[in-house]
């Protein structure tokens, strides 16, 4: 069964090129085009497809929007955007409009199958180049950032939920109970100030750790 | 006996003297002050227009400044494009040479402000060339071949402007391009228009005799708005020199005269960031004092005028005094006319002091005519001012005739019979009603003046200093009567200092408006501003980021058909031409984050205080804490980017002046209005002495206006700064 695709961005051109690198895997199958994020929902609901990949900035209704109703109205589709920009604001955006992947443009060529395949799996997907672009990935003045105050089990948690694992799937990884990963992961969101998966995805970011 | 007849007349004399030595010293005094006065206040006029151009200038200054550096930044990203597309394409094959000429020519036709583009190889022969010029050409006498040969490391060389073989202007911008070992294969040449700069330059509106240009650091000029194309490429010394003084800071102002056309000019200069690029922008000296100019040339005629009018006052008043004294010793001393002289000396003294101080008009005419009124008996004292429209009289100052008098007179037109403030008025002469009840002139009048008990009248008219009509002053009495000399000096006195009064008024509110013109071009710049960069950052994402990022898209596609078990060399070459795409992709993405905030284009002020505080507190090593949430709905572009300048200026001065470790930025949202706040707990400064504004807050000050938002920085040594913004919210 392949993985069933469709595409959204107003280039046509950036869309062939993603048509077909994409066909070019045995395992992913591109079922439509469209051209804008209005197109995108409507084509997603009668379509039903495993992934959608959009473009954040898109005329009529723009990526962060559709992804906003996708998650309403198609539940079953993961979202990737595509965007121009790096800053974990717009990640965070992103993540909170319910996408779990998110790629550079100029990454795309290089890491759009592989993001497909991570979203299509439960996980979540991010360019490795914006975590290289991290304001926090080196402590100020060599200072105890907040990531020093995780224990090795909490930071090992932190880095599956931010690879979009499920806490069933965390307690089979590291051999706990569901209820133990439960606790490390509310104690973790307490200690980091985060209330949200989103602004977990966001602090992550900042602090240079990256899914994958 | 005889000692003793002398002895009064002696004492009479010496006080006499005494008393005239006192009076040439107090009109001395006055005149003095007067003078004082009117230089000081013209003075701090002049610096206040001429600080106001330098700003004008500066604001022009910055946004042609971006203007160039994004036409640049499209030049080098063009160049190298075409450098990377020629290293991937198959280095034999008939289509080569059509690729790349198709390739030039599409660069060229994008790029308006692009006249053509060559290749040179490594040898200098010219082997593409988007205007397919017929023959051979070796250019490698040329500098920027030269350059480039000489120095890998030289990056983008802009050369100095040089005349076609057609006479047309262009300068050359040029890149080295390297084989893949490193070693020279050429140069890449674009040869850009300076006439598509100069037409940019022309559109804004400097002024008659402003002028705008482009340099290079060394002074050569590039290219000029209004154009000298005499002067193109010659080394300018004065301006050289002038820019050289500085030549690490990226901008700087001064006022100094043009070597071009010897034109004394407020000078702004910038240095094109990353560019051998100058720009200089250039307020005419004269034109922009013009305005100040006429405004002083009047006050200076009028205070001239008073000068003269008080000095043959005391003039008067001093040969009166002798011939009285002469007088005196045959006859007795008038004390009772000495001491109305000096009443009427302390008088005018008061009444200058009211207009020297500037109080309100109202105020300093019902003043005139109290101090009027108390140098004589009987006299109620009237001053009515002319309408703009020339026809009507307005009540101006009469704080002792009745009010139901003056009310009724109160907008009446001038004219023949009209009153005596009318006729007089109209006649452009005094009026001397001598008995209400029996003239002629007052038939319309005259039960309204029986009514109020008026019985007689003298009005003469105001002028000013060109002898235009400014208004009336009039003396009525309860009882028929004709003026005295003594009456004629008081009018006089009064009608000169209340010319002076109006006219000052009618100036300064003329000045008044100058400033809010002022105030209100400032506004408009930072709105263009914005906008150019806005749309520069538009075209940047929309057109150069998005080709890139196909390009690079489909140099993959062209990989994953190659095989990669045995590598091939093209492999290698196209990894490597992705890895230079994907950093020249992540410099656009750089400048459009240095020209316009991408969050708040994309999500709202929020989201963009946000990403600055992350990226600008990771810069400066400070935690910087942004409290608040989106507003929905979104404020208006200009508020939310105004808040947006004004937050990244106060966090900038709170890094870099205050030394401060924590800053907290607070967005708080009212159904009415927004409140921005930036809390620092750095060094603080003397807020009472934010009257020497630093040019920080005047950013932050201009940014506010152009929001309408009331801005206040509160402050004090060692306690921290908190700036404060209120804008009320634009239902949209």
């Amino acid at each position: 069964m392949k993985i069933r695709v469709l595409l959204a961005d107003d280039h046509a051109m950036m869309r062939d090129g993603l048509k077909a690198l994409l066909s070019a895997s045995p395992d992913i199958s591109v079922i439509a085009e469209v051209s804008n994020g209005g197109d995108a929902v409507r084509r997603a609901q009668e379509l039903k497809p495993d992934v959608v990949v959009m473009d954040i900035a898109m005329p009529d209704l723009n990526g962060i929007e559709a992804a906003r109703m996708l998650r309403d109205k198609c539940p079953g589709a993961r979202v990737v955007i595509l965007s121009m920009h790096s800053s974990s604001e717009h990640v965070f955006r992103a993540f909170e409009a319910g996408a779990t992947g998110y790629v550079l443009k100029e990454s795309a060529g290089t890491e759009m199958d592989a993001a497909v395949r991570a979203v299509h799996g439960g996980r979540h997907y991010l360019s490795p180049a914006i975590a290289a672009l991290a304001p926090h990935a080196q402590p100020i003045d060599g200072r105890p950032g907040p990531l020093d105050s995780l224990s090795a089990r909490e930071r090992q948690v932190l880095q599956l939920v931010v690879e979009g694992h499920s806490s069933a799937e965390i307690a089979t990884r590291v051999h706990l109970s569901p209820k133990s990963v439960e606790t490390y992961r509310s104690r973790l969101m307490k200690k980091l100030g985060v209330s949200d998966v989103p602004s977990l995805v966001k602090f992550a970011i900042q602090h240079g750790i990256t899914p994958g | 006996m005889t000692a003793n007849l002398s002895g009064p007349t002696d004492v009479d004399s010496s006080r006499d003297r005494r008393v005239r030595a006192r009076i040439v010293i107090v009109t001395a005094l006055l005149v003095l002050v007067i003078l004082a006065i009117l230089v000081l206040s013209l003075l701090q006029r002049r610096q206040e227009i001429l600080s106001a151009a330098e700003r004008t200038a500066q604001n022009l200054a910055q946004v042609i400044e971006e203007q160039t550096k994004g036409s640049v930044a499209a030049v080098e990203v063009a160049l190298t494009a075409t450098a990377t597309t020629m290293r991937l394409l198959p280095a034999k094959g008939e289509k080569r040479k059509a690729i790349i000429h198709d390739l030039l020519v599409e660069n060229v036709r994008k790029l308006p402000f692009l006249r053509a583009i060559w290749i040179l190889d490594a040898r200098g022969d010219m082997i593409h060339d988007s205007e397919s010029l017929p023959g051979r050409y070796n250019l490698s006498d040329r500098e920027y071949f030269r350059v480039h040969r000489d120095d890998p490391a030289h990056g983008l060389y802009v050369e100095r402007p040089i005349r076609s073989r057609l006479g047309v202007w262009f300068i050359g911008i040029s890149r080295r391009i390297d084989k893949p070992d490193g070693t020279f294969a050429g140069v890449i040449v674009a040869a850009l228009e300076p006439k598509y700069l100069q037409r940019f330059y022309e559109s804004i509106d400097v002024g008659k005799e402003g002028a705008v240009a482009l340099m290079q650091p060394d002074g050569t000029l590039m290219v000029r708005a209004p154009a000298r194309e005499d002067k193109i490429g010659e080394k300018l010394d004065p301006v050289a020199a002038y820019v050289g003084k500085v030549p690490h800071a990226a901008s700087g102002s001064g006022r100094t005269v043009s070597a071009i056309d010897g034109v004394a000019r407020i000078y702004t200069y910038r240095h094109v960031a990353g560019k051998p690029l100058v720009v200089l922008v250039g307020l005419g000296e004269t034109e922009s004092l013009a305005g100040w100019r006429a405004v002083a040339r009047a006050q200076v005629l009028a205070s001239l005028a008073f000068v003269l009018m008080i000095s043959w006052l005391s003039y008067l008043v001093l040969r009166e005094l002798h011939s009285r004294s002469a007088l005196s010793r045959a006859l007795a001393l008038d004390i009772a006319a000495r001491k109305q002289t000096e009443a009427l000396l302390e008088g005018q003294r008061r009444a200058l002091e009211l207009v020297a101080v500037g109080a309100p008009l109202p105020q300093m005419l019902d003043m005139l005519v109290r101090i009027v009124e108390e140098q004589a008996p009987k006299m109620l004292g009237s001053i009515l001012l002319l309408e703009a429209d020339g026809v009507h009289l307005r009540h101006g100052a009469a704080p002792s005739l009745p009010e139901g008098f003056t009310r009724a007179i109160d907008g009446e037109a001038i004219g023949e019979n009209a009153g005596s403030c009318g006729t007089a008025a109209f006649r452009r002469e005094p009026v001397v009603v001598e008995d209400i009840a029996t003239d002629p002139l007052w038939r319309d009048y005259r039960e309204l003046a029986a009514a109020h008990d008026l019985r007689a009248c003298w009005s003469t008219p105001i002028f000013d200093a060109q002898r235009r009509l400014l208004g009336t002053f009039a003396l009525y009495f309860r009882t028929p009567c004709r003026p005295s000399e003594r009456h004629r000096t008081l009018i006089a006195m009064a009608t000169y200092i209340a010319a002076i009064a109006i006219t000052k008024s009618l100036e300064e509110a003329k000045l008044r408006n100058l400033l809010l013109r002022l105030r209100d071009q400032s506004r408009r710049l930072l709105e263009v501003e914005e906008t150019e960069r806005r749309s520069i950052n538009r075209e940047l994402h929309d057109r150069i980021g998005q080709n890139l990022s196909i390009l690079n898209l489909n140099l993959n596609l062209i990989r994953s058909g190659l095989s990669t078990n045995p590598p091939t060399a093209q492999g290698g070459r196209i990894a490597e031409a992705q890895r230079l795409l994907e950093s020249t992709i992540m410099q656009v993405r750089n400048v459009m984050a240095d020209l316009h905030p991408p969050a708040l284009e994309d999500f709202g002020l929020f989201a963009a205080l946000c990403a600055h505080a992350e990226s600008f507190g990771a810069r400066v090593g400070m935690p910087i804490v942004v409290h608040g949430k989106e507003f929905v709905p979104r404020l208006s572009p200009a508020v939310e980017i105004s808040l947006f300048r004004i937050a990244q200026e106060a966090l900038a001065n709170a890094a870099k002046h205050a030394h401060a470790k924590r800053i907290e930025v607070t967005l708080a949202n009212a159904p009415e209005r927004v409140t921005l706040t930036i809390a620092d707990d750095g060094t603080g400064f003397d807020a009472a002495r934010l009257g020497m504004a630093s040019w920080g807050i005047t950013i932050m000050r201009e940014r506010a206006e152009a929001a309408r938002a009331a801005l206040s920085i509160e402050s004090a040594p060692g306690r921290g700064t908190r700036v404060v913004v209120e804008a009320t919210r634009e239902t949209a």
